[in-house]
């Protein structure tokens, strides 16, 4: 599941600030883009922003909620939740593996 | 800044446009949020993400549209040829060395990049599909090397060869799209390549023409049927 974010490349890792800040409630884009600096310390351009909004609502794991009001506002889909949370739980797999190799090579 | 958002596709535009604007009401952009909008259009182009994007782009009818690589490749081509004409029948000198070329060599410089992306462009439009990676390095090849050629001695002879490579590789991809047989390929890179031989003291010079030509007349065919016809399945 995680592959569906890590096959974004470049746009991996705001995608997966962006479901992480979704999913706690909905956002409007500009709401998004100020918890990112504010939260994640990443500054994203807009370009960037809406790139990785355009690829997530693709894959069906963000989507507009329906409203007349611009800007609109994004939330995060079942299928978004799972993916974040499966790729939460392989980069914490991929930190203690590291941080297990680490230790290894001190102690030796 | 609508200047700006018109770089993207105008499906990306109605979709996101009105947000993006919101977002930059919001908080001035900097210089760095200019870059990054910039460099966001050129995504959007080369890969759409808008759900059905694709098909759209390909059902649409907009001859005129479809027609413009074709009739920009024509215009390239001209130009080239006037380039090329320019010092061709301009008079040898009465000592030994190279005939004055005068605009002939920016005419020709500017022509061969024109061809040259005009083409892709055309290639793309006849696959109905976005721009790949091999297109787009091919065009950034094709107009980097004209600014390096127009530096002067020594970049004018590398921009120059870099700028023959680009175009037969073009020609040839665009000659394979289009179904042509493997002959007139080669026959077409050849005469592309010829180019090289070209020389301002004599009358080697009209060695360059057939590019010229080959964009005339790739153009024409471009500009008369820029999609295939359904029984000819595209590259």
């Amino acid at each position: 599941m995680s592959s569906a974010l890590e096959s974004l490349g470049r746009f991996a890792r705001p995608a997966t600030q962006i479901l992480a800040i979704l999913g706690q409630g909905p956002r409007i884009p500009a709401a998004l883009r100020g918890e990112l600096r504010a939260r994640c310390g990443d500054d994203i351009g807009p370009g960037t922003l809406f790139g990785t909004l355009a690829r997530l609502e693709r894959r069906g794991l963000v989507e507009v909620v329906p409203s007349p009001a611009v800007p609109r506002a994004y939330r995060i889909t079942g299928l978004g939740a799972d993916t974040l949370e499966a790729q939460l739980a392989s980069m914490t797999g991929r930190g203690r593996r590291v941080q297990g190799a680490l230790t290894r090579s001190a102690v030796a | 800044m609508s200047a700006l958002l018109r770089l993207y596709p105008r499906a990306w535009r109605e979709r996101y446009g009105d947000e993006l604007m919101a977002l930059l009401e919001d908080r001035q952009p900097s210089p760095l949020d200019l870059v990054d909008l910039v460099r966001g259009a050129f995504d959007a182009r080369l890969h759409p993400q808008l759900p059905g994007a694709q098909p759209a782009k390909s059902e649409r009818k907009d001859p005129m549209s479809d027609r413009l690589p074709g009739v920009t490749a024509i215009g390239g081509g001209l130009l080239f040829l006037a380039g090329v004409a320019m010092v061709g029948l301009a008079p040898l000198p009465s000592f030994d060395g190279y005939r004055e070329t005068g605009l002939a060599l920016p005419a020709i410089l500017l022509g061969l990049p024109l061809i040259d992306v005009a083409l892709i462009s055309a290639a793309v439009r006849r696959r109905g599909g976005a721009w790949g990676r091999v297109d787009t390095w091919l065009a950034i090849f094709a107009v980097g090397s004209t600014a390096v050629s127009l530096t002067g001695w020594p970049g004018l002879m590398l921009g120059f060869l870099t700028l023959i490579a680009v175009t037969a590789t073009v020609f040839a991809r665009y000659l394979r799209n289009a179904g042509a047989p493997p002959l007139i390929v080669a026959v077409a890179v050849a005469a592309t390549i010829l180019a090289v031989s070209a020389n301002t003291e004599d009358d080697r010079i009209w060695l360059m023409a057939p590019i010229g030509l080959l964009a005339v007349v790739v153009g024409l065919l471009s500009a008369l049927r820029p999609r295939p016809s359904a029984s000819v399945e595209p590259a």
